[in-house]
């Protein structure tokens, strides 16, 4: 089966700055991808190239179309939630929907209706008057309710209560996702992703520095916990990262067997977010 | 189709004051036919103004059929002078408040193409306030028309306006649709211009229309000690109404003694298309519009919003 969405030699500069170096990556269907990054290390602005929002170089390929010539029929099979605060704020609930529904022909408003019954959302308000995290509801809703390949999100919980984002991680895995569509999203908050996500990609420098499933994580990355007595043997190893913690030192290694990393201290799968900073520290010019 | 209609609806929900404000300046017109009717304003069509009782006794009121037709015109060209106001200010607003508010990434996450959204505006501009503009005057006339008609007969049995209302709201109506018509042609390159510079500049729209024809103008005069550029501005904002309609017939009723020997209904005389269309000037207005419409597409195609 073809990639979702295929990039070779992924390039965009803003004049003198790199904010894509020739990027190569692949995305099958049915996959949920957390593209991370720090920022203003070209995760937008990738985003922005597969969803023909900005233009770029080199060869992308999203749905097997180009995002540059083929946006609007893309559209039919891509949704996007840029950022929570772009749903238009003059216009009501009802009038979002019929729009949405005069707009989007794969747009089933039942389904949207569905899903704002179980929440607080009144179909007269205002979207200016909503809360924010009330907007992002909305806003997936109607996502929810587009019959779409792929779902790109880029920072979609920025500035929401915990219990919002809670729930709209929730929704998402439970509602939407069904094994055959495609996520992609980007987040600073890795830890709460991390359990739904079924691929990797760290995005540092315009670079990919990490591109893996999280099944094959776990045999590629190890964290061990070393007592301070064998740190020596384990930077001899050549580790990614170390830092010390209640009287361990912790060592992240690439590509070392279990059982090597046994004999150190206890091993286990780091946390997304040590590997992140690990790596991109790693690959910091 | 179906997309389309969702997307002027779009627009008339986002940009209410393009209906809001013709509405209200409709309901201006009928308030001050009340208060004529009771006797509170005085209104001077010809002459010495009157209210309405006086009026119905005055001799003049035997040209009251004639007078009707000249009565609702005034209504028409009010509206559609507000309505060109209206028009100018929304297209300004158009591709500029969705970048502001950040609400093109919403609609840019439609299957919707950059062409039919620009469309969209540029028709919503130029057909759909229009058509707005014409119910609003079909509401406004019929309800003046209906009050000093009813206030007429009441204070002195006259049924002229009720009876000739009709005729003169048909033709009325007739030629404000003839006249939006022709501006929708004729004003193709400065409606392209301005939603250009809606899809162009980051603040001060109005700035951006008006400051760089100026400085062209300027520009001519110092280089070059000439003034085409201005001229041409000049003709494009003026000059459709020397094509469009037939200036010399303005004496509309021709009396001889007490009689109307003419009077306007020669209705079909006053305009002329034909000249219009004939003219080179609306066509190549046109060709500059449609260029200055697909620069605006483009815009918003490929502007980066971040």
């Amino acid at each position: 089966m073809n990639p979702v969405i295929r990039a070779q030699g992924l390039s965009r500069r803003y004049g003198s700055t790199v904010a894509l170096d020739a990027v190569n990556f692949e995305i099958p269907a049915g996959r949920i991808v957390g593209l991370i990054g720090p920022n203003g290390a070209g995760k937008t602005t990738a985003l922005k190239a597969i969803l023909g929002l900005g233009p770029f170089t080199g060869q992308l390929e999203v749905l097997g179309l180009d995002p540059r010539r083929q946006r609007a029929e893309l559209m039919q099979q891509v949704s996007f939630i840029a950022d929570v605060a772009v749903l238009p704020r003059w216009l009501k609930v009802r009038q979002a929907l019929e729009i949405t529904a005069g707009l989007h022909p794969r747009f089933d408003r039942e389904r949207a209706e569905a899903f704002l019954a179980n929440t607080e959302i009144k179909h007269n308000s205002r979207i200016g008057a909503l809360s924010k995290g009330m907007v992002t509801q909305l806003h997936l809703a109607l996502v929810m309710a587009i019959d779409a390949r792929l779902l790109v999100l880029d920072e979609p919980t920025l500035g929401l209560d915990i219990i919002y984002r809670k729930s709209f991680y929730d929704a998402l895995l439970n509602d939407y996702f069904d094994g055959e569509r495609t996520i992609l999203l980007t987040t600073h908050q890795v830890e709460e992703v991390e359990h739904i996500l079924t691929d990797l990609m760290f995005i540092s420098h315009g670079r990919i520095v990490l591109d893996e499933s999280m099944d094959a994580l776990g045999e590629k990355y190890l964290e061990v916990a070393v007592r301070p007595d064998q740190a020596e043997r384990a930077r001899a190893l050549g580790p990614l990262s170390e830092r010390g913690t209640l009287g361990r030192q912790q060592f992240i290694f690439e590509g070392r067997g279990r059982d090597e990393l046994a004999a150190l201290g206890e091993v286990r799968v780091p946390g997304v977010a040590d590997l992140f900073v690990a790596k991109v520290r790693r690959t910091a010019p | 189709m179906r997309q389309m209609l969702t997307l002027v609806k779009r627009e008339l929900i986002e940009h209410r004051s393009s209906w809001v404000v013709t509405t209200v300046f409709g309901g201006l017109f009928v308030l001050a036919a009340l208060l004529a009717v009771f006797g509170l304003v005085r209104v001077g069509v010809f002459g010495e103004p009157m209210n309405v009782v006086e009026f119905a006794d005055s001799p003049e009121r035997f040209q009251l059929r004639e007078g009707l037709h000249l009565g609702l015109l005034p209504i028409a060209a009010v509206l559609n002078m507000v309505m060109t106001f209206v028009v100018i200010f929304y297209f300004l607003d158009a591709l500029y408040t969705e970048r502001k508010d950040r609400s093109i990434l919403f609609w840019k996450s439609l299957p919707v193409s950059d062409l039919k959204v620009v469309a969209s505006k540029y028709l919503t501009g130029i057909v759909a306030i229009p058509l707005v503009t014409v119910v609003v005057f079909l509401a406004t006339v019929v309800l003046v028309v209906l009050i000093t008609g009813i206030g007429l007969w009441f204070a002195g049995g006259v049924g002229d306006v009720l009876a000739g209302g009709p005729g003169a709201i048909a033709q009325a109506t007739l030629m404000l649709m003839y006249a939006l018509a022709v501006q929708a042609l004729w004003f193709a390159p400065i409606d392209g211009w301005l939603l250009l510079v809606s899809a162009f500049a980051k603040r001060a729209v109005l700035a951006w229309a008006v400051v760089p024809p100026a400085l062209a103008v300027a520009a001519e005069r110092l280089l070059f000690g000439t003034r085409h550029f201005l001229d041409a501005l000049v003709y494009r904002i003026r000059g459709v109404w020397e094509l469009a309609f037939d200036g010399r017939r303005q004496n509309v009723i021709v009396y001889h003694g007490d009689e109307v020997l003419e009077s306007l209904p020669q209705f079909a005389d006053l305009l002329t298309p034909g000249r219009l269309f004939a003219s080179p000037s609306l066509w190549l207005g046109i060709v500059v519009g449609v260029l200055l419409l697909a620069c605006a597409v483009w815009l918003r195609r490929w502007r980066d919003e971040a």
